[in-house]
């Protein structure tokens, strides 16, 4: 098991920095969407929630493009090959891994990059770098378990948008109030955000552990 | 000592493929799935494989007369067949050390006799369809698989790539289960016995 994950999340990463897809269209869509933000509204933005929610959906969207980790292996014909060498739950467990390290990264590329355009103030920094690591790894647990889902479905860009909408709004309906808190003068109190997000994570990796061999069995 | 049974197998998409079709297959020997395009060569393949579920119809899988889930067939299984591939973005070592975590003296041998050592360092996308078939059955012949799934293997190979083939095919069918699915005559030969598939019956 510990074999097949680090061989696995090593070629994944090895393959995304050889190929650039992931990494580019997330780049790609997080600084133009930004930077159009920042120009479109002149700094004019005043309202925290405004701000939360803004952020929350770059990273959103730019954290959707993760799917092609497991949209790879079909369009390419190497799942069976992974398979052949490694069992279901190494390979989900690499994947949900190398996604929570890209979405982390994302999420810290785009808040660094939307506080310096946006010209935003941060009253409580370790609560909203809580928040942004925790809300970006619970983003990435759904968009794994969904991505695995429908990798093997023909209509899978469609369904991926279907099912991503019940299961990843209450995770962006919390992120966007704690981080909200943090962007205003409020006291700061997500410490139960931050466990519901921790609660939720684990719950769905562990069911989508457990579900994956079953969905990656059919090819 | 590994063994495939399968009992009254039937498949059938929009059109039917085939029906109760039965055969067994352990170590030592092997079979050849023939048949006109569109008859379901692949199909049975896969079904055979568990890599695809029949509409009726059993299999059972065994590990010295011992049965074993068929989920865990594909591990015991090496494959090549055009459905499935090796990682493009990375080298032919890479492959290798992703499957088996290391280079062996034995995979060296068989690079030389497959006439790809001298490619080992060169990124999969870079190679022609020919010598990315010599990669698969590389991959799945290093794996030493108890049951070995042909699907069409000497497709894009040269002569000297078939003639290797066949060579690498004949040392290894004491050991192994070898289940081949072509449309060449000269590959079924090599087999001990076939199933033809002709208007969806298995003859």
């Amino acid at each position: 098991m510990i074999k097949g994950l680090v061989r696995n999340i090593v070629k994944d990463l090895r393959i995304e920095f050889r190929s650039k897809v992931v990494i580019s269209l997330i780049l790609s869509f997080s600084v133009i969407v930004t930077i159009s933000i920042g120009f479109a509204s002149g700094g004019i933005i005043g309202s925290p929630m405004v701000h939360a929610i803004l952020l929350w959906v770059i990273i959103f969207f730019s954290g959707m493009n993760t799917s092609h980790l497991f949209y790879r292996e079909i369009e390419e014909h190497t799942a069976l090959f992974n398979l052949m060498y490694y069992s279901p739950e190494s390979i989900f467990v690499s994947k949900l891994i190398v996604n929570c390290i890209i979405m982390v990264a994302v999420a810290a590329i785009v808040g660094l990059l939307y506080l310096f355009v946006m010209d935003v103030s941060v009253y409580n920094v370790s609560g909203f770098a809580i928040m942004m690591l925790a809300g970006s790894s619970a983003l990435a647990v759904c968009t794994t378990i969904i991505a695995a889902i429908t990798a093997l479905v023909q209509a899978r860009g469609g369904l991926f948008t279907i099912l991503s909408f019940p299961i990843t709004l209450p995770i962006i309906t919390v992120v966007i109030k704690s981080t909200t808190q943090c962007f205003s003068k409020e006291i700061y109190s997500s410490w139960s955000a931050i466990l519901f997000l921790l609660a939720f994570s684990t719950l769905l990796g562990v069911v989508s552990y457990i579900l994956f061999p079953y969905i990656w069995r059919e090819f | 000592m590994f063994t495939i049974k399968a009992h009254n197998i039937s498949k059938r998409y929009s059109y039917r493929l085939f029906s109760n079709i039965s055969c067994s297959v352990s170590t030592g020997e092997s079979v050849a799935i023939v048949g006109p395009n569109g008859s379901g060569k692949s199909t049975l393949l896969k079904i055979l494989g568990n890599i695809v579920s029949p509409d009726s119809g059993r299999i059972e899988y065994f590990e010295n007369k011992e049965p074993i889930p068929a989920h865990t067939v594909i591990h015991y299984a090496g494959i090549v067949a055009p459905y499935i591939q090796c990682y493009n973005h990375l080298t032919l070592t890479e492959n290798i050390i992703f499957a088996f975590g290391s280079v062996t003296d034995d995979a060296i041998e068989l690079l030389h006799r497959l006439d790809m050592y001298q490619h080992k360092d060169k990124v999969l996308h870079t190679y022609s369809t020919g010598m990315q078939q010599r990669c698969k059955i590389a991959m799945a012949l290093l794996k030493k698989p108890k049951v070995l799934l042909l699907d069409e293997p000497g497709s894009n190979l040269d002569d000297s790539g078939r003639k290797i083939l066949f060579e690498l095919i004949k040392e290894i069918q004491p050991f192994t289960a070898i289940i081949m699915a072509t449309n060449d005559s000269r590959e079924a030969k090599l087999c001990h016995r076939s199933i033809v598939l002709d208007k969806g019956i298995g003859a």
